[in-house]
């Protein structure tokens, strides 16, 4: 016997086909073409070389230089960005004077337009610029094998407002209960936030070591204003690759790169929201 | 059931809203969206005038046209001075009056409201009063600006708009520009719109210390007689305006080649004018006739265009910084019978030039950026230029032009460049060593390091000789060389700013001194007193040289642009296109006045041969012959092309350069740290 679709579930259907169409449009197409580039030989009239583009882009220098400082760049920032905004929000929790102030003040950093907080770090970590000044040295902070960590100062400058307030929002939201029964059982501040708390922040962590990882990607915008296309090779990200191979219309370098990013990233967040999912079932348990 | 009936309409419903969105034809556009408006009924065939296609005045430069009573007035100017020339209603041509050659010359002529205006030139270099006049009826009204070629009259309101590209003047009064820290504000013409005067209004911003301009907006200024000042209007223009004219059927605008029709708020293309042969880069005066065609002028001819007439089969091709000869070219191609048409699109970025190479909408390129051609010639964009046309130029250019074992782009002249030095300063091989170079710059020219400037210099050896510090084919880079380290140092004992070494410059000449001159352009008027000693002036023969990086012998070559063929479905075209481009038929007007030379060689070799003759019997001596052989020689030997690193690397190495200047860094620190910039941009294109 045929099986037909239920009413209800062809009604539904159709309702969702437009944004569907959507999707497809700007999603899945474009996804398909990019797809398509990465295994052919030339933007125009291409021809067909399976994984060439891909083995060839395993032996540029560039496109190695940019993953390698790319990485570097997560693996330093994305810890970072959790871990001093959860010490930054934990701090905040206790009764301390101008609370609010102080929230208003790690917020501000959002506000600020790129192009300024450029100019200033320019003026900051410039040859001849005030922290030179300050440390009475002459150290060119952008062509140092320090530069990373210049931008690392950037990144974290502008995240760490909005990830403390995340984590102050999550921290208010634990039951009071858990952490009364806590206090009863004589546990210490360090014991009660490894033994209560961080079960409940597991969402927020994952959230913000999501966030994090998406804004250190964003954060070439800021490079790029810093040091233009061509940096030094300590700043040269996967992104300046991306951005010069298609000025150069190198679309099938380009494509091969950002499907590996993709692969790698989807790789990262798999293995995160598997974290997350267990992390999750002990506090449904508990 | 009932239900089921409501929810489908409801469905059916949304989907039709959601489909009605979509393309209403009936819509305004949205401001400054270029609309393509439906076929303008045309008057029938039997109601278009019956005009000559074309009107030319033999010798004459063609400055402006204007109606007049039962015809037209043209102004033209020959070698024997002004002259105003009628025409009537069919284009016939009638009497020419030769105006005096003492009087002021008048470039633009205007009749409205029962006058006869002109802008002339007028006064002399030493007068306070030199610069250009309206003139009403012959009578003197008010003082202008210089540059009368570049101005224009138009009659509307009653009143008279005088227009030079900085100024404007609504009646006798000049109207004050807005304004704006940084932006230069231009002025490019005035027309009516359904009997609103405007001012079509640019402004730029300019990079300080480079030519890089950037535009900043484009307006339709509302004026009237009484207007003082511009005030910019808060949406913008869609396109950039040269030249208009108006009727009682509507406006029209030009920019570029192309001709538009315009409401004010969008422009729908017309045709290009190009097709017509109308060179774009000298287009002087447009009129609107009541049959919906136009006459159009450049310096050359007058023609009468039609926009809904045929022009057969196109190509178009892509401007991007081109050659200044290139519309000259075009409309030179336009006027053969060759079968084809070229049609212009002009690019202001790399990036809008490149998604139009992809989409196949060019099928021929000019441009300077010799970058951008090696990047399309790499990645098969460009298609090989035929051996018969090749053939044709000069044999050692076909090897500099050529990419992965094909000829894909060719420059239609080229000037000569070089280094030189007084002879008597250096003695054999001291011009081929940098170190040894320098020592006898310091020994019998030191003032050379007083007048010019670092970054001059800079720009110069990599103008020239860049590429000898790059191997294109294994993609690797010698900057953290000696050779390099001893050009940055070199460099560094120049002056720092511009300014106070063209003071020291002037004086050092005026002192009779002569020095080290890091770029020299060779051409046959100059040449004898570069290889010769003058008595009359003082100064030394020279030696002739190209910068000692080690990897050339010959000297450079500069073009202000090179033609390329892309790869595509009207390849046959655009070899058609190189053909006429690069025939041993000249089509090259000479210039007007004799005494004119310019520095450019034509490649073409019988072309180049012929110009050589040609200057040769202009001052038959033998001495002129000897420097025509000898520059012939040196134009084939030639052995590098110049600005093969514009664009990133350049500014990779000025930018890195500025801190060893400023004594941040040292030579071997920059040399390295563009070393590893520079290994990082060739790796990417590896």
């Amino acid at each position: 016997m045929k099986r037909r679709l239920h009413p209800k579930r062809s009604h539904t259907f159709l309702f969702l086909v437009p944004s569907l169409l959507g999707v497809a449009l700007f999603f899945v197409v474009p996804f398909g073409m990019v797809i398509y580039y990465s295994l052919v030989n030339r933007p125009v009239n291409g021809e067909f070389v399976g994984l060439d583009n891909f083995k060839a882009l395993l032996h540029n220098s560039a496109f190695l230089l940019g993953a390698k400082n790319t990485a570097i760049l997560i693996g330093l920032s994305v810890p970072l960005a959790v871990l001093l905004p959860l010490k930054l929000a934990l701090w905040l929790e206790r009764a301390i004077p101008m609370k609010s102030q102080l929230r208003t003040a790690f917020l501000s950093p959002m506000l600020v337009p790129i192009a300024s907080v450029v100019l200033v770090w320019q003026v900051l970590f410039h040859q001849n610029g005030t922290l030179n000044a300050f440390l009475e040295t002459h150290v060119d902070w952008f062509h140092s094998p320090w530069s990373i960590l210049m931008v690392l100062l950037l990144y974290l400058w502008k995240n760490i407002g909005y990830h403390t307030i995340l984590f102050t929002a999550a921290l208010a939201a634990i039951p009071r209960t858990y952490v009364d029964m806590a206090n009863l059982d004589g546990a210490g501040r360090t014991r009660q936030f490894f033994s209560v708390k961080i079960h409940f922040l597991a969402p927020t962590v994952f959230f913000v070591v999501l966030m994090s990882l998406i804004a250190s990607m964003k954060i070439f915008r800021e490079v790029w204003l810093l040091t233009g296309s061509y940096p030094y090779e300590s700043l040269y990200l996967l992104q300046h690759f991306m951005n010069n191979t298609f000025r150069t219309m190198d679309y099938q370098k380009l494509s091969a790169a950002a499907l590996m990013l993709a692969v790698v990233m989807g790789a990262l967040i798999a293995v995160l929201l598997s974290i997350e999912r267990r992390l999750d079932q002990d506090t449904e348990n508990e | 059931m009932k239900k089921r009936l409501i929810r489908m309409t409801a469905l059916l419903l949304t989907l039709l809203l959601l489909l009605s969105g979509c393309g209403n034809p009936d819509q305004p556009a949205a401001p400054g969206e270029t609309v393509t408006m439906p076929d303008a009924a045309e008057p029938p065939a039997s109601d278009k005038l019956e005009l000559p296609k074309e009107v030319r005045l033999s010798g004459h430069r063609l400055l402006d046209i204007c109606p007049t009573e039962g015809g037209y007035l043209l102004l033209s100017v020959d070698i024997w001075g002004w002259h105003l020339t009628t025409l009537d209603e069919n284009l016939t041509v009638g009497e020419t009056v030769d105006l005096s050659k003492e009087d002021p010359s008048p470039y633009r002529i205007l009749e409205a409201g029962g006058h006869r205006w002109t802008l002339e030139n007028d006064g002399d270099m030493e007068s306070a009063n030199y610069g250009c006049g309206v003139y009403c009826d012959g009578e003197f009204m008010m003082q202008t600006e210089r540059d009368p070629a570049l101005m224009q009259l138009a009659w509307a309101d009653d009143t008279l708009y005088t227009v030079h590209f900085l100024r404007l003047w609504c009646g006798k009064n000049e109207v004050e520009m807005p304004d704006q820290p940084g932006a230069n504000f231009w002025v490019r013409c005035v027309l009516q719109i359904n009997g609103q005067t405007f001012a079509m209004v640019t402004a730029w911003t300019e990079v300080q210390g480079t030519d890089e301009r950037t535009s900043v907006g484009r307006w339709l200024c509302p004026i009237d007689g009484t207007t003082t000042q511009l005030s910019l209007p808060e949406s913008e223009f869609p396109i950039l305006v040269d030249r208009a004219c108006w009727n009682d059927a509507g406006t029209w605008v030009l920019s570029g080649s192309k001709l538009y029709e315009t409401d004010g708020t969008n422009v729908t293309e017309l045709c290009d004018l190009a097709a017509w042969g109308l060179d774009f880069e000298k287009f002087s005066t447009i009129l609107a006739l009541e049959d919906g065609t136009f006459l159009v002028m450049d310096w050359d001819r007058l023609v009468h265009v039609d926009p809904s007439e045929n022009k057969g089969d196109t190509l178009t091709i892509g401007l991007y910084h081109p050659d200044y000869h290139c519309s000259q070219a075009i409309a030179a191609f336009n006027l053969a019978d060759t079968g084809w048409q070229v049609t212009t699109r002009t690019f202001e970025d790399l990036e809008s030039m490149n998604l139009a190479m992809l989409n196949g909408e060019l099928d021929l390129i000019c441009s300077s950026d010799l970058d951008a051609l090696n990047n399309y010639a790499v990645k098969g964009l460009l298609a090989p230029i035929d051996e018969t046309t090749t053939a044709r130029v000069l044999p050692n250019l076909v090897p500099l032009c050529t990419v992965d074992g094909a000829c894909v782009y060719l420059p239609r002249e080229v000037e000569l460049v070089c280094c030189s030095i007084p002879a008597s300063y250096v003695s054999a091989g001291d011009v081929a060593d940098l170190e040894r170079l320098i020592s006898r710059i310091e020994a019998n020219c030191p003032e050379t390091f007083e007048s010019n400037a670092k970054y001059i210099v800079l720009q110069n050896i990599l103008n020239q000789c860049g590429s000898g510090w790059i191997d294109w084919q294994t993609r690797t880079a010698r900057f953290n060389t000696d050779s390099f380290r001893g050009a940055l140092e070199f460099c560094n004992r120049f002056e720092d700013d511009e300014y106070t070494a063209s003071i020291n410059g002037g004086a050092y000449y005026n002192a009779g001194k002569e020095w080290f001159q890091i770029y020299e352009e060779l051409w046959l008027g100059n040449y004898y007193y570069k290889v010769h000693d003058d008595p009359l002036k003082k100064t030394q023969a020279r030696t002739l040289f190209p910068f000692p990086v080690g990897s050339y012998t010959g000297l450079g070559l500069n073009s202000m642009g090179f033609y390329a063929i892309v790869n595509g479905s009207n390849t046959s075209g655009g070899q058609a296109f190189m053909d006429f481009l690069f025939a041993d038929e000249e089509w090259f007007d000479e210039p007007q006045v004799p005494a004119d030379f310019g520095s450019e060689f034509p490649v073409n070799l019988s072309h180049l041969d012929e110009f050589l003759q040609r200057r040769v019997s202009q001052n038959p001596t033998d001495e002129f012959e000897q420097d025509a052989r000898e520059l012939r020689e040196l134009l084939l030997n030639a052995d590098h092309l110049m600005d093969p690193l514009l664009g990133e690397p350049e500014q990779i190495i000025l930018e890195e350069a500025e801190a060893y200047f400023n004594g941040d860094v040292t030579a071997e620190e920059c040399a390295r740290r563009i070393q590893n910039r520079i290994e990082i941009y060739l790796s990417e294109r590896g």
